[in-house]
């Protein structure tokens, strides 16, 4: 066990503190690149369709990926790794907050185009996710710490309600999708109806990684104890990557699986 | 809730046939609804029809109705006589996923 007071007792605690902080880079690093480079696949992907068939859906989404997942939460990070000059570096929160928002908010566009189309509540709840955003990219200044804190932190509660919502939607979606094939409206399709799943939980991912940042703001601003948010979101991270990988170029499954 | 031709014309049916009370007979016709994974917003008359022939029975059973299966089968022969302007369309959702997950099949 260490001893606080002594030369000898301090060397470990130095030296696996340095291996902490490393490893944590590292898995920041392997998080973030993974979700970044699945995202602007998958974005790409999303896009080369849309091309191809005209439609909006895949627009939105792709779009939402490439410039959200991939270039916002890159600029997010990319101080961790690289020191930028003084006036990229005032306005990359910016940009990165702006991409990031703009991703949320064409992922909403995407789920009342997919699921909810007619209903007028849909495209108010948009809109409202839009203007309420705003204030996510340039948050307004409340006068002392405590109210700035907890406006940042409910605007950027804001960025992953899409997500949950999509994730919900598409689940929901595929339990209906699943009661119809079964009294035979339409052709089951075992690997339609798995990677629908795997789409949600990416979803749900890229929200538990939002959610985890919040969380782990409020443990940091009510107490001592330091969380290793690095390896919270790597971890997050690498989930998303999986599920969005397997969900767009994972295996057929047996036909008895969906 | 706006509910679609199809379905209003079902429930009107369902009452006609059983002598269920309206809210009875739409929420009979919800219930199986749900279970196919149908929306009483958009279900088209195909849709329906699957409806009547697979699920229905069930629920007119559990809301006291004698021959049930009878009664689905005579609605089914009038909801293939009636003309909706509704058609099949593929849903917005289910089109997008299967261009987007499952490309080349």
């Amino acid at each position: 066990m260490a001893d606080r007071g002594s030369t000898l007792g301090r060397y470990p605690k130095k030296t696996s503190q340095i291996a902490m902080s490393s490893f944590l880079q590292v898995a920041n690093l392997v998080g973030g690149v993974l979700f970044a480079l699945t995202s602007i696949i998958v974005g790409v992907r999303l896009l080369w369709l849309a091309r191809r068939t005209g439609e909006l859906p895949e627009l939105l989404i792709g779009l939402a990926f490439a410039v959200a997942g991939c270039i916002g939460y890159f600029l997010g990070i990319v101080q961790v790794f690289i020191e930028l000059p003084e006036t990229l570096e005032r306005a990359r929160p910016y940009a990165s907050r702006a991409l990031i928002a703009i991703g949320s908010v064409l992922i909403a566009v995407a789920i009342w185009k997919l699921f909810y189309v007619g209903k007028g509540w849909a495209p108010l709840s948009v809109l409202t996710l839009a203007v309420l955003l705003i204030f996510d990219v340039f948050p307004i200044d409340l006068g002392s710490s405590e109210p700035n804190f907890y406006f940042r932190r409910a605007t950027q509660v804001l960025l992953l309600v899409p997500y949950v919502w999509m994730s919900l939607a598409s689940l929901r979606f595929r339990k209906n999708l699943l009661r119809r094939w079964k009294i035979g409206l339409g052709d089951a399709d075992p690997l339609l109806a798995r990677r629908l799943r795997l789409w949600s939980y990416g979803t749900g991912a890229i929200a538990g990684l939002f959610l985890t940042v919040q969380l782990v703001a409020f443990v940091h601003h009510y107490s001592e104890t330091r969380l290793p948010e690095e390896l919270f979101v790597a971890i997050w991270g690498i989930a998303c990557a999986a599920c969005m990988w397997l969900a767009f170029f994972g295996k057929a499954p047996a036909a008895s699986e969906a | 809730m706006t509910t679609s031709p199809v379905f209003d014309w079902t429930g009107h049916a369902i009452q006609d046939h059983t002598g269920l009370e309206a809210l009875q007979a739409r929420g009979t016709l919800r219930f199986a609804l749900k279970e196919g994974g149908l929306d009483p917003s958009s279900v088209t008359p195909h849709e329906m029809s699957a409806v009547i022939k697979q699920l229905l029975p069930k629920f007119l059973k559990k809301s006291g109705v004698d021959d049930a299966d009878g009664v689905c089968v005579r609605l089914g022969i009038a909801l293939n006589t009636q003309n909706f302007s509704q058609q099949d369309q593929p849903r917005a959702a289910e089109a997008f996923f299967q261009r987007a997950l499952t490309p080349k099949r």
